[in-house]
């Protein structure tokens, strides 16, 4: 008897489903998102039973580790087994041929084309999906695969029956068979399923091109059902109700590892003397992995003064730039947008030509009239084009947010402003400048663009909610409502904003700012240019960095947030200098200037999320490139604006492409959980975990590893379930 | 066969070979381009000329194509250098690559049937095993079976046809040159054999393409395939015609067949939605459309698009990764400016029609085909652009304008140079075929199939224009 609704069960058998964003507001995304409250363990080994692919670490990262000096293979001989997981548990057709049958691929491979061609071209057309799915099965010019019959049968499937009807068909008796029943279908096309994740759950905004999972459920059964019809003599196998074992080999490999990657950040987080006084400088950067080298490079100097903080800038902003029809979020996902900024700058008319022109050329490949001899035409044309690109005559393009004005629609802009002040630990002794520096990213013909910039802005370039911060901070009314507020602004001080490239490591500062401050960003710049290009001449380093921006042939820009490893929570002075080689995350915390905790609480329950997220993106993609990752870059082939298949491979590739992880064979990234580093007395800090529902599922479940110190001489200790703070 | 011509066949595979000497993997960069490099002086030193002793030889068509060929071989291959920068299979795919422009240059420049059968052949093969190293992955597998068997069945049928012709004709026949005309059953079975190579070297399949399937493969490797080998069938159809004439029959059969694909793929290739999808059933398209002109007797348009199609396509591939960023973009953009009246619209068109017509009248015969298939498309691309608002519109229309000229002085400098070669010159084909042509088109265009009528249109055209076409030596 079948008790639940069928949305109830639709949400628990896509639990196992991460959420996949259109390309152009890309975030990194944990595909066990919504499975925090089982433990990390148990939620893995599930999601390897569904998907049948290993899901821990591999020989091949231990071994990788060790070639880099961080430890030794390990002294227990029977753990580094590679455990092969089940199949992947099977739809109901899989199930009854077989999931290896040319039947159980001839379906996969027919849901998938079915639902590509329905929801790209659903921007063109106003018919809800299903009926464009039946349209594509009835269009003869479709590229989907089966017999006229056998394409009529599933879309007679599709008209006549909803969802729960189809269900009906399998006769399955209970929640837990139809959960198990849905999971597979999920499981066999995880990105289309991720889309559909997305625009049913994550969705804020209308977009042409979405997919609720009931759909694709639908057309997933439909297809299974009128394959298996062509099949009289086939059973239908029950779906499998087993329990994934747990892989204890993969957890000892996961834990061998992360003590190599984790204990030299630990042991390089040392204490410098605070700065005595008022530096010069104070510099905010988002705490993103790339701004830590920079933060480094500019603290050579001793009159700046950098912190770490949420690129957002404590701006929940929609953002609706001049000549855009459609306005973007620039905030982390998990929050709401509150404010509006509205403004940048006007579009020149060779700009619209220029992107008139190009738009028409490259659409000439389907223009039915023009494509037989204005293609070839343009050929001749853009030849010396393609010659000067081929051989890396370009130049790099920045889609940094527009210059310009911005107007920020706040009902309480006091209260952002001092949110964002409070929350940073910038309460009193400000510098004379305080830059708000935001990130963005340069690439060319980079399908995954919007990865490599700010994940705290939804994808985009902070640029801008650096410039409205810095313009709320410098109004004097908001000083003045400040100060009745505890927040002394001295007439001195000066705000400005500006925005790192992270690509050619450069930085632009946005209004007047005094030379001085200009050579020291362009000094630490250079330092870090020159370091990531392994020194020698910085002309070179600097070439070097903008060729890879502006190269149509550069299949990894630069490497994001590979290597990320640590979240680390502390005063500035704790960590300042520390090489830690852009793996950790910086968020500046002064424990003595948050007496109730409640700032600690905002850090742990919101960027730390967002960095655990941007964690387990990085270790499905490099443990399950395959499957959780986008694969190999050089087969990505775009679908409309919003996402990728690999070659034609139907289903939507989710997570990261290969290159962005790996180095040639070897692998760059090692996965491995988030550690977060908290300094803060540790009473505070286990009074989070065991009374904050979002921090205590975190660690309890082992999501992340927690370590804590009470103050920079102390040592560090790590949380465990059972016995609270030990040595580590 | 010359030095330089030695030189232009042997370069690229000498510099497919050194990747593998231990200790230059550093230096692949600079290998590959003065491989290429040194094989285009090579070709550019060889003075056209139209008869030759040797198995290659440069002529003006051969020399030309070469050049082409060398040019977007160096482009694909440096852009594949960066691409594969640290992965070990980027030495594989760059050496199959290097071979394959061997193969394909072999092939411009073969003056003898034996020289042409030879290259073909082993420009196919390679074509395989670039595949093959490409993506040795189950989808790569799989497309490399495709083209196997595709190449295998078209070759094969290439052989027999040189075979028989062979055995008719006598020991004479592998190294006659090209320019020598063959006669009798000899020519007729090698001529078909011949076209039913290129038509499968050109993809031209109702179902399953080897040209669709190579999206399965990296995209350097695509690109290269899409604008070097896949074209090669126009060539071949060209040598063939000079060697044994027009057979009325085999030109008839050609331009329907040609035709029935561009009906039952056009509007498949708008179904398409991944981009390098669209290019790769655009390209089976394009090769229908190009050798339609073949088969019509319009052989400089099919050269020039040949030509042309490939610089396209290539740089349409190895752009693909920036189609995202773009068509956001395009998206998000508010249409500025006011969508133009009837009026000027169709001012717009006329003055585009007018000024094709201009460029046409005044060039090489052949040109004026091509102005006569440009101006239209033109004129078509421009009305649909301008029927939503738009700003910057005279912009646009001079854009197009430009691209109509600058085609215009490549059509005078291509025209120009191979008119000697013309074996069927387009001033022989009656007037109305090149309407008869646009006709084709425009009914595709409009997305209906109209099969009974385009067909009709097909054989009618190439049976009208076929006795004007002179059964002759080349002027």
């Amino acid at each position: 008897m079948i008790r639940s609704d069928f949305a109830s069960l639709i949400d628990v058998s896509s639990s196992f489903v991460g959420a996949l964003w259109p390309l152009d507001r890309a975030v990194a995304v944990n595909p066990l998102l919504d499975r925090l409250d089982d433990d990390f363990p148990t939620a893995l080994s599930e999601l390897e039973r569904q998907l049948g692919v290993p899901l821990w670490p591999s020989r091949d990262h231990i071994a990788e580790a060790v070639r880099r000096g961080l430890g030794s293979v390990g002294d227990d001989d029977d753990g580094y087994c590679e455990e092969t997981p089940h199949a992947r548990a099977g739809t109901v057709l899989e199930r009854s041929l077989g999931a290896s049958s040319d039947a159980a691929r001839h379906a996969q491979r027919m849901v998938g084309q079915v639902i590509l061609e329905a929801v790209s071209a659903q921007g063109e057309s106003s018919l809800d999906v299903l009926t464009r799915a039946c349209a594509v099965l009835e269009d003869r010019a479709s590229w989907v695969r089966g017999s006229i019959r056998q394409r009529a049968q599933v879309g007679a499937l599709i008209r006549s029956e909803n969802l729960e009807g189809l269900v009906g068909r399998i006769e399955l008796l209970d929640d837990e068979s139809i959960v198990a029943e849905l999971s597979a279908h999920f499981a066999r096309l995880p990105g289309w399923a991720a889309w559909a994740k997305w625009s049913d759950v994550w969705r804020r905004q209308p977009h042409p091109s979405v997919l609720s999972r009931r759909d694709f459920l639908t057309v997933s059964l439909a297809v299974d059902l009128a394959i298996l019809a062509a099949h009289p003599g086939s059973n239908l196998a029950p779906p499998s109700l087993v329990v994934a074992p747990s892989n204890e080999a993969g957890q000892r490999r996961l834990r061998h590892l992360e003590s190599m990657v984790h204990t030299p950040l630990l042991h390089a987080l040392r204490t410098e003397a605070a700065i005595e006084g008022t530096p010069r400088w104070q510099i905010v950067m988002c705490i993103d992995v790339r701004s830590e080298p920079l933060r480094r490079a500019l603290e050579r100097s001793d009159d700046v003064e950098t912190f770490g903080f949420a690129g957002f800038f404590g701006i929940p902003a929609l953002v609706r730039p001049i000549g855009e029809r459609e306005a973007h979020e620039s905030l982390p996902v998990l929050v709401e947008p509150s404010v509006t900024v509205s403004g940048g700058r006007q579009r020149s008319d060779v700009s619209d030509a220029v992107v008139a022109i190009g738009g028409t050329f490259a659409e000439l490949t389907h223009e039915p009239g023009a494509m037989f001899a204005l293609a070839e035409g343009a050929g001749w044309l853009t030849a010396p084009w393609m010659l000067a690109r081929s051989i890396g005559m370009t130049r790099a393009r920045s889609f940094t947010g527009d210059v310009g004005e911005w107007a920020l629609e706040a009902s309480d802009p006091t209260a952002l402003a001092e949110g964002a002040l409070r929350t940073m630990g910038m309460t009193s002794n400000f510098a004379s400048e305080v830059v708000f520096v935001g990130h963005s990213s340069s690439s060319r013909a980079n399908t995954h663009y919007a990865t490599l910039d700010c994940g705290a802005c939804a994808g985009h370039a902070g640029g801008t909610n650096a410039i409205v911060l810095a313009d709320l901070l410098n109004d004097d009314d908001v000083r003045q409502a400040l100060a009745s507020r505890g927040i002394d602004i001295p007439r001195s001080t000066r705000f400005l904003a500006g925005e790192h490239d992270t690509t050619t490591e450069e930085v632009k500062l946005f209004g007047g700012s005094s030379f001085e401050l200009h050579d020291l960003f362009t000094g630490a710049t250079n330092a870090v240019a020159m370091t990531r290009t392994g020194g020698g001449n910085l002309g070179r380093s600097r070439r070097t960095l903008r060729r890879r921006a502006g190269d149509w042939a550069e299949i990894r820009p630069e490497w994001g947030l590979a290597g990320n490893a640590a979240f680390v929570v502390a005063p500035r002075s704790s960590c300042r200098g520390a090489k830690l080689h852009g793996q950790c995350f910086l968020h500046s915390y002064d424990p003595s200037t948050d007496e109730d905790g409640s700032v600690l609480q905002s850090i742990l329950t919101a960027p730390v999320v967002v960095a655990q997220w941007i964690n387990a993106s990085y270790y499905f993609s490099t443990v399950a490139p395959d499957v959780l990752g986008a694969g190999d870059k050089t087969l990505l082939n775009p679908v409309s604006d919003f996402g990728v298949i690999s070659g034609d491979d139907p289903d939507l590739r989710q997570g990261l492409p290969w290159q962005s992880v790996a180095s040639g064979n070897r692998p760059w990234h090692l996965p491995v959980r988030l550690l977060l580093a908290v300094e803060a007395p540790l009473a505070r800090t286990g009074t989070l975990v065991r009374d904050e529902p979002t921090v205590r599922r975190l660690v309890e479940g082992e999501w992340i590893r927690l370590v804590g110190r009470e103050g920079p001489a102390s040592p560090w200790r790590e949380w465990t379930s059972k016995h609270g703070w030990a040595l580590s | 066969m010359t030095v330089m011509t030695f030189v232009a066949l042997s370069a690229p595979l000498v510099g497919a070979a050194s990747l593998f000497v231990p200790g230059v993997n550093f230096l692949r960069r600079w290998l590959t381009a003065v491989s290429l490099s040194l094989a285009a002086i090579a070709v550019v030193a060889s003075t056209p000329h139209q008869s030759s002793s040797g198995l290659w030889a440069t002529d003006r068509l051969g020399w030309l194509l070469a050049l082409a060929s060398l040019f977007i071989g160096l482009c694909v291959c440096q852009y594949a250098i960066r691409q594969f920068n640290e992965e070990q299979r980027g030495r594989r795919i760059l050496a199959a690559s290097l071979a394959t422009i061997s193969g394909i240059v072999a092939t411009d420049l073969a003056r003898t049937p034996a020289a042409l059968i030879v290259s073909w052949i082993f420009t196919s093969a390679l074509t395989v095993v670039l595949l093959r190293v490409s993506e040795p992955g189950r989808r790569g597998r799989l497309s490399d079976s495709i083209a196997f068997i595709s190449f295998a069945v078209g070759d094969s049928i290439l052989l027999i046809g040189t075979a028989i012709a062979y055995f008719l004709v006598g020991e004479s026949f592998a190294s006659m040159d090209l320019a020598t005309r063959m006669h009798g059953t000899g020519a007729t079975v090698l001529l078909a054999a011949g076209t039913l190579a290129a038509v499968v070297r050109s993809g031209l399949t109702f179902r399953r393409s080897w040209v669709t399937d190579t999206i399965n493969v990296p995209t350097s490797t695509s690109a290269l395939l899409h604008a070097g080998v896949v074209n090669s069938g126009a060539l071949l159809l060209w040598r063939l015609h000079e060697l044994a004439g027009n057979v009325i029959a085999i030109d008839v059969g050609l331009a329907v067949l040609c035709v029935a694909v561009l009906v039952d793929l056009a509007p498949k290739i708008h179904a398409r939605v991944d981009l390098k999808g669209q290019l790769a059933a655009s390209t089976v398209a394009q090769m229908a459309f190009m050798l339609l002109a073949m088969a019509l007797g319009f052989p400089v348009l099919a050269v020039t698009h040949l030509i042309g199609h490939g610089i396209y396509k290539a740089s349409r591939f190895m752009s693909a990764g920036g189609a995202t960023q773009q068509r956001a973009r395009l998206r998000r953009r508010l249409p500025r400016g006011r969508v133009l009246s009837v009026p000027v619209r169709s001012v717009g068109v006329l003055g585009l029609v007018a000024f094709a017509a201009l460029i046409g009248a005044n060039i090489h015969p052949n040109g004026a085909v091509v102005m006569g298939v440009f101006g239209p498309a033109a004129a078509v691309l421009w009305w649909s652009r301008t029927g939503t608002p738009v700003r910057a519109a005279m912009i646009t229309w001079i854009a197009v304008l430009a691209t109509l000229a600058f085609y215009g002085c490549v059509l005078i400098a291509v025209g120009g140079f191979i008119e000697p070669e013309v074996i069927a010159s387009s001033s022989n084909s009656p007037w109305w075929t090149l309407g008869l042509v646009i006709l084709v088109v425009a009914l595709i265009s409009l997305r209906r199939r109209h099969v009974p009528a385009v067909t009709t249109i097909a054989v009618a055209s190439s049976a009208t224009s076929a006795p004007f076409i002179e059964d002759g030596v080349a002027a």
